[in-house]
């Protein structure tokens, strides 16, 4: 990796810029390991994520989810080669200015997704891409298959509560257009499931105030 | 001015004198410790009426104050077990009706907060507060504390306690998990389930049970069970770190006394450029310091709680609380 340039540091993975990768401008992913973590345990979970995520990187594209395209995998060093999406994060996007459009296409790609029994697992205006008008779907590493409209209830919660904790001031209006979107694709009936599976997960939490019981 | 709290939402009547300029005058507890199994609501709720004379008659007494004294009355209105609050509610009541008194009425997991920042002297630390009954990742955001992550299902304090009481360890089962915990390095892996930014740890309990039963050494099973469970909750914080670029971190609740959980989530911290601090366990644990503290700040931005509008609310989060003391960051 050589000419590699350190431009983001997740809590869970440094990216490196790769001007050149045989041709590509790419970016590498590294999971870097947690000091804190039993070794053991530390390398369960950076090779499994990994994989995972190269996987439905790869995977989903074919339903129409853009994602980066996967270069190279190295297991060992917990690192995926990918494409480099010219663009800014969603979240840095919606701070701007608060684009419907924007969540209701993420709607529609989370939706793509259940369809295809997938959940993404980390749905949060952190892990897409805005490039181009378009929204670039990313981080994988806590997707996985599922069949359930508990997994799909989990992952549209997920989002709905990344949504208020960064952006509370149009949490109204961007769940309304997510809901839109992901309408569009997975149809009324399934959508109307899935949300009544949100209100009883939120429900079922902890300390849940009366008036929503 | 002196505010005297009253703390009860779980198995611990406590009463804590404070006053405003941060000093606990008093902190006096006493702590209903069930015979056989978990705490029942009903038991600790007797418990609770019994002790409440003595404990504040001590509180008062340790203080050097009369009751006249004290010049606001504050009570824990959420969360936690509903017969449990209701006992301390109606005390604090009582108290405020007889003596004619303001009542504060503050939420149990504020006040977690509150208590640790005066003690640590922090601003606005993001919070990892994980007890018997509660685990969660918070901090103060434009009028609100927002909560960056929680349980799913079972507190984390809860998954030691009653895994120690399924193997027959002593209570509390915390405490008893970290000894055995501390005898071996052998990690078995274990569910480690973290969804987004929120936790899971009953899966933790089965599986670490069933272990147990097939014959595998107590202290492997309870290193793993720590390893898995606190990596789960600093992964989390670690997250809600780099989102929130908080410069402070701060442990408390029950499991915070957990040498291990504290050495981890030090490592977090500086990584990334944090300030840790582990809340004092005399005021990590359940007081009524920190309900005083809390119902004081309260009280001085304003807020009084009206006896009609003084019902418990078992249910009470921390996100739906107004914070009028705090500035709007």
């Amino acid at each position: 990796m050589e000419k590699a340039r350190l431009i983001a540091r997740g809590a869970e993975a440094h990216i490196y810029l790769i001007e050149d990768w045989h041709g590509f401008r790419a970016v590498a992913k590294v999971r870097v390991s947690k000091p804190y973590r039993v070794r053991e345990l530390d390398t369960i979970i950076r090779a499994r994520r990994t994989k995972l995520e190269a996987y439905f990187l790869y995977k989903v594209k074919r339903y129409g989810v853009p994602t980066p395209t996967v270069l190279h995998v190295d297991l060992h060093n917990a690192t995926i080669i990918m494409e480099y999406v010219e663009g800014i994060l969603l979240r840095e996007h919606l701070l701007r200015t608060p684009d419907e459009d924007a969540v209701e296409q993420l709607g529609s790609l989370a939706a793509l997704l259940h369809t295809h029994s997938i959940v993404h697992g980390d749905l949060t205006t952190s892990n897409a891409i805005f490039s181009d008008e378009q929204v670039v779907l990313f981080d994988f590493g806590l997707a996985k298959s599922a069949v359930t409209v508990e997994d799909f209830g989990v992952d549209v919660l997920l989002f709905k509560r990344s949504l208020l904790s960064v952006h509370f001031k149009y949490f109204n209006e961007l769940f309304e257009a997510f809901i839109r979107g992901y309408q569009r694709v997975a149809g009324k009936n399934r959508t109307n499931t899935v949300l009544k599976k949100v209100s009883e997960i939120e429900r079922r939490g902890r300390y849940v105030s009366r008036e929503l019981r | 001015m002196i505010c005297l709290g009253i703390e009860s939402s779980a198995n611990d009547f406590s009463v804590g004198i404070v006053d405003s300029n941060g000093h606990v005058l008093s902190l006096v507890t006493s702590s209903y410790i069930p015979p056989k199994g978990g705490i029942h609501p009903r038991e600790a709720a007797r418990h609770h009426a019994q002790s409440a004379p003595t404990i504040l008659r001590r509180a008062l007494e340790e203080a050097s104050i009369s009751i006249k004294e004290v010049d606001v009355i504050a009570f824990t209105q959420g969360p936690g077990l509903g017969p449990a609050l209701r006992t301390g509610a109606t005390v604090a009541r009582t108290l405020a009706a007889y003596f004619n008194k303001p009542l504060v009425g503050v939420n149990h997991c504020v006040a977690h907060v509150e208590i640790g920042c005066l003690l640590l002297n922090m601003k606005n630390p993001l919070t990892v507060y994980v007890s018997g009954g509660n685990s969660l990742i918070t901090r103060f955001e434009e009028g609100f504390f927002r909560v960056y992550g929680e349980t799913l299902d079972i507190a984390l304090g809860n998954l030691l306690d009653s895994f120690a009481q399924r193997a027959g360890l002593p209570f509390p089962g915390g405490p008893a998990v970290e000894r055995l915990a501390k005898r071996s390095q052998r990690y078995i892996e274990l569910p480690y389930t973290v969804k987004g930014m929120d936790l899971s740890f009953s899966g933790l309990l089965t599986h670490a049970l069933r272990l147990l039963k097939q014959g595998v050494p107590i202290e492997d099973v309870c290193y793993s069970l720590q390893e898995t469970a606190f990596a789960m909750v600093c992964e989390v914080a670690e997250r809600a770190l780099a989102h929130t670029r908080s410069d402070e971190l701060m442990l408390t609740g029950g499991v915070a006394a957990n040498q291990r959980l504290q050495e981890m989530l030090a490592a977090v911290a500086k990584e990334h450029g944090a300030r840790f601090g582990v809340v004092d366990r005399r005021f990590a644990v359940d007081n009524g310091a920190m309900i005083a503290w809390t119902g004081l700040l309260a009280y001085q931005s304003g807020a009084v709680t009206p006896i009609r509008d003084s019902l418990v609310k078992p249910r009470w989060r921390i996100d739906q609380v107004p914070i009028p003391w705090r500035k709007h960051a």
